[in-house]
């Protein structure tokens, strides 16, 4: 019995231990978001490192061009700035994580359209498009959908239509589940073109074409550079794109829009810089001067030029005109999924 | 074959010499400390790497990657808690080696073993990566949900003597990965409102709590007047291996190697898995399976080769399709994109002599990888002097440190200290820990790839049985399963008839 205490006595001992360690951590962390302080004149601005929180996983997209921009932050911004990926919860997570942090211009979000178009018909979310200040556009995303010829026998828009009149259902990849731009995208497409489909979500946007190249899948979409060697090597087709006037892309030559095929779905995606809207203007333009430094240097061109990619310096107006115009889309194209 | 020697060509520079030491020891040092894991040490390295050309850069990642996932075994074998996901099987044989005093010959091993299951994969990679990579894209929703059910029938033989305590924390395991949100439906599931359990419970957040934390409670009985084991010094490092164990361990690292670069080309799978087939592998097909568990020296060799097996040929579905095998390869997909290599079907076109270069320096960060492993197994083995009063301490403040930076965030330590705490009492009813996380690594590829197979079937259960490669796995596993079964059978009927 006694040592039977003494046993109970050691444990609770780590416990108490635990989580004096914990608290003591909470400290410092408190007192970091406390001290921002708004007022202080931009012209000091910025006197340490930035942060560039990050909703999507590392290696992606947005997360290269990120971390590209942020290796230029001591050429043009004077302190270093650092990328730092919080993902999950379709993008929410880390923008409660910008929202929780001081309005001081030391942190900036990368943010798309969705977030604030899509993502709210599906979760509670805890912030609207008045908590941010687009600052300067990132990069626009061209979703493709994609076929695999040599396995489906689908080629164009016409044959994927004789395949579905022939009684199958078309099994189509995702690059998420609802809720995500590409699933209720490319799910409306079928709605539209009245054909008997099913959804089947993978986990990001190689997953999906992955299962297309091995014939798991009749369709899937897909957004640069993925898809790009596939399509060069004429492994996989081009059925058509979302981007209204159609795109250009290096390589493969013109694709063209669901639009001007007579389907009416269509979407522009986008990502790009914002910070919280109570931040000073003057810290705010700092920042876009930054990026857009960064966007005028040769060495960047030729990065983005290599990975198949344009930089997109989309002005706040712009980028709120798009969103505002996606939220009245993303309205109707949800009631028809429903 | 003008690649070949191309790649040899760019290969050859002593800058590149210099730095594949420095990675392969960084790599080391994080992959021993619980919670910093390569995938991290990539990270942090990435921007280093910028003004390196290529060659150089993907070299010094990847010295890093291979050095993460052996280091790792250090702490399995030291102090119970693998560094790494990759080195979770290590633990069974490993960490009661150190308990009998052969710490220095388990980690030795576990050096050896790396170092050749890293030299076969890097073989594999070099030689065999495109036929592979067409292997790779057969894999379908099916064929994934029979690989995890294999994965999954490790249990059997893991769970010691109570199978239904270890189908019961298989369950546990699986209902922990169930918490965030759910891809295909879109809904998020046990995560009562709280947006931060949203992504779920982070696999290297709930190893650390599972066992190191759980470990530290469990040292709670550990008495420092009566407890403490004076070692002396120059007996640490007395025990080396005969040369009747390097024999013995042939087939084990043979088998290890193998599941290795098997696993390790399928994409989504991971060193982890690799390790715990081969050591179900190797136990199952020994002729002496009651030692595996007791401190078998064949069980660290068979679990080390294969993770390391994993190391070069989860590149190969990288390189070839750009499709990343597991973690740490999808952080090295973004360092090749960022030097100029999209990985996918024209990068061994348009850059073959880079390619080469790094396929060939493989070999070399293995080679460097023993070279550097020597000197370090030396001064790690003597961590098992070390008062665990003391240990208990650094242990737990590094497991603390290593939580909050994988995302920065209070919340990862205080789940490492619920999952911990859960463990304890877990471990207190004589659970094993290993069928739990079976559970939250395969959990997720099981129940993702069964949905998907089902949409693909119209809800027909046949597709499981009417494609080859998921048929052949199905099999397989049973066959694992009914193996141990009647072996357990017969061993039970025999200690009855002695008993009689």
């Amino acid at each position: 019995m006694k040592s039977s205490m003494k046993r109970l006595f050691t444990v609770l001992l780590a416990l108490a231990l635990l989580i004096s360690v914990t608290a003591c951590g909470a400290k410092p962390a408190a007192n970091e978001s406390t001290a921002g302080d708004s007022e202080k004149p931009a012209d000091g601005f910025p006197e340490k490192q930035v942060t560039i929180i990050m909703p999507w996983s590392l290696g992606g997209g947005p997360d290269t061009i990120a971390r590209q921009i942020a290796s230029y932050g001591e050429k043009y911004l004077g302190v270093p700035v650092i990328v730092e990926n919080k993902t999950g919860g379709a993008g929410t997570i880390a923008m409660a994580a910008a929202l929780q942090a001081a309005d001081d211009g030391y942190s900036m979000i990368v943010a798309n359209g969705p977030l604030f178009s899509l993502t709210p018909s599906f979760q509670n979310v805890n912030y609207s498009i008045d908590d941010i200040t687009p600052l300067i556009g990132m990069r626009e995303v061209e979703f493709v959908v994609l076929s695999n010829p040599g396995k489906s026998g689908i080629g164009t828009l016409d044959q994927l239509k004789e395949y579905a009149a022939s009684g199958k259902t078309i099994k189509y990849a995702t690059t998420g589940g609802p809720g995500n731009d590409s699933y209720t995208m490319i799910s409306v497409l079928f709605k539209r073109l009245g054909l008997q489909a099913e959804a089947v979500p993978y986990d990001g946007g190689q997953d999906a074409i992955n299962a297309l190249a091995g014939g798991h899948v009749d369709i899937a979409i897909g957004s640069p550079p993925v898809y790009r060697d596939y399509v060069k090597s004429g492994e996989l087709a081009c059925l058509g794109t979302f981007i209204p006037d159609g795109i250009e892309v290096d390589g493969i030559g013109r694709i063209p829009s669901f639009k001007e095929q007579g389907i009416d779905a269509e979407f522009i995606g986008m990502d790009y810089f914002a910070v919280r809207s109570t931040v000073d203007d003057a810290k705010k333009k700092v920042l876009t001067e930054f990026i857009q430094k960064v966007y005028a240097d040769p060495e960047f061109q030729k990065f983005m030029a290599e990975m198949g990619m344009k930089a997109w310096d989309g002005t706040e107006d712009e980028i709120l005109q798009k969103i505002d115009a996606q939220s009245t889309a993303m309205e109707d194209y949800i009631t028809l999924l429903k | 074959m003008d690649l070949f020697f191309a790649g040899l060509d760019t290969l050859l520079q002593w800058q590149n010499f210099l730095i594949i030491p420095i990675g392969l020891a960084l790599g080391i040092v994080v992959g021993a400390i619980p919670g910093l894991t390569s995938d991290l040490g990539i990270i942090l390295c990435i921007p280093l790497t910028y003004g390196m050309d290529p060659t150089m850069a993907i070299l010094m990642l990847l010295a890093i990657y291979c050095g993460g996932t052996y280091g790792g075994s250090i702490t399995a074998i030291l102090i119970n808690t693998p560094g790494t996901s990759a080195n979770a099987a290590t633990l069974f044989d490993g960490y009661p080696m150190a308990k009998k005093g052969e710490a220095y010959k388990a980690l030795s091993m576990a050096l050896f073993a790396s170092t050749v299951g890293g030299l076969i994969s890097a073989a594999s990679l070099l030689f065999l990566a495109p036929q592979i990579a067409k292997i790779t894209l057969l894999f379908g929703p099916a064929e994934y949900l029979a690989l995890a059910v294999f994965g999954l029938s490790v249990i059997a033989s893991v769970s010691n003597k109570s199978i239904f305590k270890g189908l019961i924390g298989a369950c546990i395991g699986i209902f922990i990965s169930t918490i965030g949100m759910d891809n295909i439906s879109g809904t998020t599931r046990f995560v009562f409102g709280k947006i931060n359990l949203m992504s779920g419970i982070n696999l290297i957040i709930a190893l650390i709590g599972l066992f190191a934390i759980s470990e530290i409670m469990m040292k709670s009985q550990y008495n420092p007047r009566t407890d403490r084991k004076i070692v002396d010094a120059g007996s640490i490092t007395k025990s080396k291996i005969t040369r009747e164990e390097y024999k013995r361990c042939r087939k084990p690292i043979g088998i290890g190697s193998l599941t290795g670069v098997i696993i390790g080309a399928t994409p989504g799978t991971g060193g982890g898995l690799a390790a715990f087939i081969a050591y179900n592998q190797v136990k199952t097909t020994s002729k002496h399976p009651e030692t595996f568990g007791e401190g078998e020296i064949e069980g660290v060799a068979a679990s080390e080769s294969a993770n390391n097996g994993a190391c070069g040929s989860t590149l190969i579905p990288m390189l070839t399709l750009g499709v990343p095998g597991d973690g740490a390869t999808a952080i090295l997909m973004g360092a090749f994109m960022i030097h100029g290599m999209v990985p996918g079907p024209m990068l061994f076109r348009d850059q073959g002599n880079i390619l080469y270069a790094i396929m060939i320096g493989l070999f070399v960060v293995n080679v460097f990888m023993y070279l550097i492993g020597s000197v370090f197994t030396k001064f790690y083995a003597h961590i098992t002097r070390i008062p665990y009063e003391i240990l208990a301490c650094i242990v737990l403040t590094f497991c603390i440190a290593g939580a909050y930076s994988t995302s920065n965030s209070l919340y990862d330590v205080y789940i490492i200290i619920v999952v911990g705490i859960l463990a304890y009492f877990l471990r207190r009813m004589d659970f094993q820990l290993v069928p739990i996380l079976l559970g939250i690594v395969l959990g997720p590829l099981a129940e993702m790839n069964f949905r998907r197979a089902l949409i693909l079937s119209d809800g027909s259960l046949s597709i499981f049985i009417t494609r080859p490669i998921s048929l052949g796995f199905l099999l397989v596993a049973v066959g694992s399963v009914l193996l141990f079964a009647w072996r357990n059978h017969r061993s039970k009927a025999k200690a009855l008839s002695e008993a009689r």
